[in-house]
């Protein structure tokens, strides 16, 4: 197997990643988008490994890394639409002729005029669990990254996410 | 093996030499510490594949895809870990209580405005997408409003909802 094909294998499965999530978005467009990226992923990584089999484990290895940190990068591209509210603020001012207040945009996206949009769709992707009016943290995949990035910033920051004064 | 081991190893030392650098002098900008720390040793990592390595010019550029790809995921997952992300705070905030849950007058101890809003706002300004205009009003940089036009199109051409 040559060594340029294995520079190739992850862009490859970059570009199977991306066909492959942009045709699940367009097929199921009313299914949450994060599916989407999954069924992506996946084919990409079967992809390298198929691509880049019999290279031996340290080739495949080094591909499959490669490959995560480009779909990582593609998938919060397209994600950073939904999950940023800079990049909303700046849609919006855009559509608006450019300019505006501070009072103005603190009417439209401080907290009252954001907790249901949050909490909308963390409960429609599966993130938290609507009862009675009460909202629980469904321990899936979400929940542990948020672990994580507790983890993360307790280590590169030395504090937790806070809130109200304090950190959680 | 060769191509792995250095793209490691070169990781490895840009994060330590990153977090020695934040701790240390405390900088305003991480994002452009990191992007100088990772290149830097990316680079000087390529440097020592092919001299010291014998690595030849193909595994230097597998090299620098491999760090390349992987310090940008490191500088996105970076920026989410200093930015706080409201939706994994009120997860992690709902986890809290595993039985009686959250109402939804308690999340807004998490969606605070100064932080879901002012930090982000003061971000803007910092990377030049808005400017002040007369009078206190906010006006959108030329940075801007090539941004804002970007994710507007590519929101169209995806059929994405608003996000925020």
């Amino acid at each position: 197997m040559s060594c340029w094909w294995l520079f190739l294998v992850p862009l490859l499965a970059l570009g199977l990643n991306v066909i492959v999530q942009l045709a699940m978005h367009f097929l199921f467009v009313s299914a949450p988008i994060v599916r989407s990226y999954v069924a992506g992923c996946v084919a990409g990584a079967i992809g390298t490994i198929v691509l880049a089999w019999g290279a031996g484990w340290a080739e495949l290895l080094t591909a499959l890394l490669t490959f995560g940190g480009l779909t990582y990068g593609y998938s919060n591209f397209i994600n950073v639409n939904y999950s940023s509210l800079r990049l909303r603020i700046l849609k919006e001012m855009l559509r608006d002729g450019g300019a505006t207040t501070l009072a103005d945009l603190q009417s439209r996206y401080g907290s009252e005029a954001i907790l249901d949009r949050r909490l909308t769709r963390l409960v429609e992707w599966g993130q938290l669990r609507e009862d009675n009016g009460r909202f629980h943290a469904e321990r899936g995949s979400f929940y542990r990254l948020a672990q994580v990035f507790l983890l993360l910033k307790k280590l590169l920051l030395g504090r937790g996410f806070r809130y109200e004064g304090n950190t959680l | 093996m060769s191509v792995l081991g250095y793209g490691l190893a070169a990781m490895m030392v840009s994060l330590f030499l990153q977090v020695l650098w934040v701790r240390w002098r405390k900088p305003a900008n991480h994002a452009r510490v990191i992007m100088v720390v990772f290149s830097l040793c990316s680079l000087a990592g390529g440097v020592l594949l092919r001299q010291i390595g014998a690595g030849d010019w193909c595994d230097v550029c597998r090299y620098l895809l491999l760090t390349g790809s992987l310090s940008v995921m490191y500088l996105i997952v970076y920026a989410a870990v200093e930015e706080d992300s409201p939706s994994m705070a009120m997860v992690y905030f709902a986890a809290q209580t595993s039985v009686e849950g959250r109402a939804r007058e308690e999340f807004r101890q998490v969606l605070r405005d100064d932080l879901l809003f002012g930090e982000r706002v003061s971000a803007m300004r910092r990377e030049g997408w808005i400017e002040e205009g007369d009078g206190g009003a906010l006006r959108l940089s030329r940075r801007g409003v090539f941004i804002g036009g970007f994710y507007t199109r590519l929101q169209h051409a995806l059929r994405m909802d608003e996000g925020g």
